[in-house]
């Protein structure tokens, strides 16, 4: 009877846990299954050999697991992790009995304990899971391996030297000690190899971002060289004109003027850098952002243009939603003009003393498409899975107060406005 | 009568602006008179604090070597003299097409690197203004009016399909035959604004003229440009007499 309530309560604290790790506290079929398969084999199995035991509870919890989560991977690790706290829990309460002997009842010793080490688990779940860590960060291929190779020694362990030889205390101890050994090896090489992961996660995103600030210092020596260009040629066209009134040649001049500085000018005006605005940002990711996309829709023949009068740099609004949302907007002007004939991007900031203005315009194709439409989830003219980001778009706006949108669609053209407020409310 | 200003810091093309809008106005009869020209962006706020001014045309430079700029005394301008037209005249590389367009909403804007086409768009812009302050007076259409930060925005009646609160507080997204934009008000006080808005939802106000159909079953109003919006039971039943009132009337 003894032997049966614990096998229920060490059962009962393996769900517990494994939901815990798992952070979904509802009921599934799963549990189902649990309470009726895995229970009642279990408490079966206790009349045999203590070593059936430990194997088919492994194997049934094994499954009861892979039915929850439905993939065999974080069910073996998820497993291992719990298994090992129970079994470590159970060493514990045998130590201290042994220890003090005093044979008190099992399940006195074992429940509150299993509870401890449950808080344990939940305290350290919690302080991860605020860590935000990526999915792809948590398991690879060989902690699979690590966790399998684990939970088939400790079982191996655990039936040749405890269940065949008796329970003595020694080898309690050595397990004991076996098992922590164990944990804490296992759990440096899971941390060491997040730091690693982490470390190569930020490398990599410094080095786009080095490689799109080139791109973009190569622009303006580009640039830059245009204009001294000019400078050369300004030179020279002050010279001679110096030349022309110093001998009164007044017809020449004409000539001159007409000849030479006229095209000169035209050029000038011609090449006008559209981008040149672009350094009146002052958040560089916003700036980034907008050089990036407007670039690459020059590349591809889009004609383009950034305008903003005066030097900005405080946006007053989170900088990673506000980059989101212009990138999706940009990425929606680039797709609507990729593809037209002469299709253009005016974008555009603009301030005054209360509001903020982002303004991106781009030509558009003839269609009778409805403004409400475009924007409601998974619409586009491209096919599925292409047009949720007006919607995002919206939920984005929507988290910050101080955001506002504007979405028209004239004529010739479709038009997206933020206005960010940054005065005081005027009520 | 409409009065014109110009402010434009090189004296040069100042008295060239002035003399083609003079010249024009004695051509043309229009009720037009250039009030003032200067320099000094601070002397025609100063005039427009003193005076009287109904109706104003103003050619501005952005550049004005002040630290005022022809685009912030537009600003300006427009702050006080709602109805003001403000005509830009400037070089390329000082263009800021969506500013003067979105911000401004400007009349015209004139580059000076074309000095033969300089004339032609100036009388072409007195023209336009004039054009724009008649039909305004005759006009009968009906406009709501949005204020937004320090801009102040008309809407036509007419293209108000509906208005939506926002799930962020004191939001309200107003939704157009031809798109939509957000705003700060509440959808309680936009009710009482005028008598063609009707709420139909906790979260809606319609505009009554441009429901298409009303299902009483659905509980759903279809709009002129198909969009469906929600409606309570009572203001359902309430809409459709109202819709029959309107269609008997």
């Amino acid at each position: 009877m003894v032997n049966v309530m614990m096998l229920v309560f060490q059962e009962l604290f393996f769900a517990l846990n494994c939901k815990i790790v798992l952070n979904d506290f509802r009921i599934k079929y799963a549990d189902l299954f649990f309470v009726l398969f895995n229970m009642p084999l279990a408490i079966f199995s206790s009349n045999l050999n203590q070593s059936v035991l430990v194997g088919t509870i492994l194997i049934l919890n094994i499954i009861y697991l892979i039915i929850l989560t439905r993939n065999i991977k974080i069910s073996i690790v998820i497993g291992t992790m719990v298994y090992i706290i129970e079994v470590i829990t159970d060493h514990l309460v045998d130590i201290i009995n042994l220890l003090i002997q005093k044979n008190l009842p099992y399940l006195i010793e074992f429940i509150p304990l299993s509870f401890f080490m449950t808080l344990i688990l939940y305290l350290v779940c919690r302080k991860i899971r605020e860590k935000r860590l990526n999915k792809q960060f948590l398991l690879s291929k060989n902690e699979v391996f690590l966790a399998a190779g684990t939970l088939i020694l400790i079982g191996g362990l655990i039936i040749f030297t405890e269940t065949m030889q008796g329970n003595k205390l020694n080898n309690i101890i050595y397990n004991f000690v076996i098992l922590l050994l164990i944990t804490i090896i296992l759990i440096t090489i899971h941390f060491s190899r997040i730091r690693e992961l982490r470390k190569q996660f930020l490398l990599t995103k410094k080095e786009t971002q080095i490689k799109n600030d080139n791109r973009y210092i190569n622009e303006m020596e580009k640039h830059y060289n245009e204009l001294r260009k000019f400078r050369h040629d300004y030179q020279n066209i002050l010279l001679s004109l110096d030349e022309y009134l110093k001998t009164d040649d007044i017809s020449g001049l004409k000539v001159y003027y007409s000849e030479a500085i006229k095209p000169v000018s035209s050029r000038v005006l011609r090449q006008k850098y559209k981008l040149e605005d672009l350094s009146k940002i002052g958040v560089k990711e916003l700036k980034s952002i907008f050089f990036n996309k407007l670039y690459s829709a020059q590349m591809i023949g889009t004609e383009v243009s950034f305008e903003s009068k005066n030097k900005i740099d405080d946006f007053c609004v989170d900088t990673l939603d506000l980059v989101l949302a212009v990138g999706i907007i940009l990425d929606n002007a680039i797709e609507e003009t990729n593809g037209q004939k002469n299709g253009s991007i005016q974008t555009g900031i603009m301030n005054t003393a209360l509001e903020i203005t982002i303004i991106v315009k781009n030509s558009l194709r003839n269609n009778d498409i409805s403004v409400w439409k475009m924007k409601s989830a998974g619409f586009s003219t491209k096919g599925a899975n292409r047009g949720l980001g007006l919607n995002n778009l919206t939920e984005i706006i929507n988290r910050n107060d101080n955001l506002m949108l504007e979405t028209m669609k004239m004529d010739e053209y479709f038009l997206q406005k933020i206005t960010i407020g940054i005065g005081e409310d005027e009520e | 009568m409409i009065d014109i200003f110009v402010c434009e810091d090189n004296a040069k093309q100042m008295t060239e602006i002035v003399s083609y809008i003079s010249s024009y106005l004695l051509m043309e009869n229009f009720d037009m008179e250039i009030k003032l020209a200067t320099n000094d962006p601070q002397e025609i706020l100063d005039y427009l604090d003193k005076n009287n001014v109904n109706k104003g045309l103003y050619f501005l430079d952005i550049d004005l070597k002040t630290d005022l700029n022809g685009i912030e005394l537009a600003a300006k301008i427009r702050q006080e003299h709602f109805n003001s037209k403000i005509v830009f005249v400037t070089t390329h590389s000082e263009m800021v097409f969506l500013t003067f367009k979105y911000q401004i909403e400007a009349l015209d804007y004139i580059l000076k690197d074309f000095p033969n086409e300089i004339q032609k768009r100036i009388t072409a812009a007195i023209v336009t203004c004039n054009r724009q302050f008649k039909e305004n007076e005759s006009q009968s259409e009906e406009y709501y009016q949005i204020k937004t930060g320090n801009h102040l925005r008309l809407v036509k009646i007419s293209d108000i399909l509906f208005f939506e609160s926002s799930p962020v507080p004191h939001k309200v997204i107003v939704h157009l035959i031809n798109g939509q934009f957000e705003f700060y008000s509440t959808v309680k006080k936009i009710e009482t604004e005028n008598k063609i808005f009707f709420r139909c939802h906790k979260s809606y106000i319609v505009n009554i003229d441009n429901i298409r159909s009303i299902n009483r079953h659905t509980r759903e109003l279809t709009m002129i440009d198909e969009e469906k919006i929600p409606s309570s039971v009572l203001a359902c039943r309430t809409l459709v007499k109202l819709v029959q009132e309107g269609i008997s009337r």
